[in-house]
């Protein structure tokens, strides 16, 4: 037996599904082969990851845009929010957050070699991160009070941390628009700042 | 007890003046153990029960063990709060419930069977897990968080805590705003996310999806990446080292704007200020996929 057969009965080996004489070959090949061995020890470690994968698949980016919409009309309705809006805030967060990943991924996935993206989708995804940072910190400004002082001031040093990372990024990204890489540093940074204040609403709806 | 003491040595004249001082030194140096309570509680539990566990200061510290019941041995000062536990069979609850931020912290010895999945939540408390297997999910604010053994999954998450992991998961989730981030064990899919704080990754263990993002922590990897694997690093200016064994087959993708890059992998080890040009190079083919993306930090990478 070959590599390229060995390799091809890694994976019914694993799954169990290998019948016996297969088995026996394949245990044969391995004993006299350090690469597939290697090969079965990389998919050995691989299997429990990929068994615990999400099975759904991340929303398309423009379903941002209503949701914000939605959420907007009821931040204007109510100043003080019940703590299940913060829930839905959040929520509503880590969908422009997938969406944002997915997008870029799907640019990156598709052009890889190429350096420079399409600059009229930037502003788009761009405004989704703003909307959404900027609603989160309407929900915690009506809930800060539940945080201790330490951890506002530790919120608020963090968050000009980011803020400063974000402003330094949009002037590079100004600087040479439609760079992949500035663009993706740029969405980092909003990343973080939407992650970080939903940790913050996490911690003033159990407080 | 203090009040009792203190109204004797009223009573009794001249003998009290002479012992007051050494009988009072008594009674508070034994105040404090008076004022703590000690409760110790044992719960039938199946071998994958869920248990939450909320302690908002002081120490919490859960083992795995190979029994079908949850021990909790409790030490809670006046003033703490209340201790509370419920459930049994397939699902528990436990801790010590606090309505005051500033409340004395309490201290929770809880032994759980091995395959639990086991939430812990807390404030200021440090919180140490080690020897389970099933699922954890470990959040505090300021607190610090340990973990050692082999849980399924392991999310933890501290605002301004330091989190330091010696485990190897399918899946880690480590997060803090200020705090840093050190995992020994590692391997299999991690993701590892901080603001200010550093992160160290020196896992014995493969990756298989590597993600370290920080704004302008400090990262450094010294690992080996799973062929077909993939290691994403991104700072805006946080230097990062990257060390990988020298027969580490990867496609490398290095950028940094406003840094240098030192290869000492492939190259001669002198800077080069690349601008945003990323540097790219291949160590074979069929390998994994490395990506550093930085605005400001310097890139080093190595050979061990």
């Amino acid at each position: 037996m070959n590599c390229d057969a060995a390799r091809d009965l890694i994976d019914p080996f694993l799954a169990g599904t290998l019948d016996a004489a297969g088995r026996r070959n394949l245990e044969e090949h391995l004993a006299t082969c350090p690469a597939c061995r290697g090969e079965l020890e990389d998919a050995t470690a691989l299997r429990p990851a990929t068994a615990a994968l999400p099975r759904s698949i991340d929303p398309p980016h423009d379903l941002w845009p209503g949701i914000t919409r939605r959420l907007s009309r009821r931040i204007s309705r109510r100043a003080a929010r019940p703590r299940w809006q913060i829930a839905v805030l959040a929520a509503a967060a880590a969908l422009v957050l997938m969406a944002g990943s997915s997008a870029l991924t799907l640019w990156i996935v598709r052009d890889r070699g190429t350096p420079r993206v399409a600059t009229g989708t930037t502003p788009a995804i761009e405004a989704g991160y703003v909307t959404a940072t900027a609603d989160l910190m309407r929900a915690l400004d009506a809930e800060r009070s539940r945080l201790a002082p330490a951890t506002v001031a530790t919120l608020e040093r963090n968050l000009a941390v980011i803020d400063a990372a974000i402003a330094e990024s949009r002037a590079a990204l100004a600087a040479d628009p439609g760079n992949r890489d500035l663009e993706a540093l740029l969405w980092a940074s909003y990343r973080q700042k939407v992650a970080l204040l939903q940790q913050a609403s996490r911690l003033a709806e159990r407080s | 007890m203090r009040p009792i003491v203190a109204s004797r040595i009223a009573a009794s004249g001249i003998a009290a003046s002479v012992l007051a001082g050494p009988l009072l030194a008594v009674a508070l140096a034994a105040a404090p153990a008076a004022a703590q309570q000690r409760i110790e509680r044992r719960m039938p539990a199946d071998p994958h029960a869920s248990i939450r566990i909320f302690n908002l200061a002081g120490s919490t510290r859960v083992t795995g063990w190979d029994r079908d019941t949850i021990a909790v041995i409790a030490l809670v000062p006046r003033g703490a709060g209340k201790f509370f536990a419920g459930g049994a069979g397939s699902a528990a609850k436990l801790g010590v419930l606090s309505d005051s931020l500033g409340a004395p912290g309490a201290t929770l010895e809880v032994s759980v069977p091995r395959g639990a999945t086991v939430w812990v939540k807390s404030s200021s408390a440090d919180v140490t897990l080690s020897g389970v297997e099933g699922d954890l999910d470990i959040s505090t604010v300021s607190g610090a968080i340990r973990a050692e053994g082999a849980p399924r999954r392991l999310t933890a998450e501290a605002m301004d805590g330091n989190i330091e992991l010696t485990t190897r998961a399918a899946i880690t989730r480590a997060k803090t705003a200020g705090g840093s981030i050190t995992i020994h064990g590692g391997g299999g899919d991690i993701t590892a996310s901080s603001v200010s704080g550093a992160i160290r990754y020196d896992g014995a263990h493969k990756v298989l999806v590597g993600r370290l993002e920080t704004v302008t922590g400090a990262v450094t990897f010294q690992g080996t990446v799973i062929r077909g694997g993939t290691l994403s690093i991104e700072t805006h200016d946080g230097p990062v080292d990257l060390t990988v064994p020298r027969d580490q087959l990867a496609d490398f993708d290095l950028t940094t704007f406003g840094g240098v890059v030192t290869n000492a992998l492939s190259g001669g080890g002198e800077p080069i200020v690349p601008k945003g040009k990323p540097v790219r190079f291949s160590s074979g083919p069929g390998g994994a996929s490395v990506t550093v993306r930085t605005l400001k930090g310097n890139v080093r990478i190595g050979a061990s």
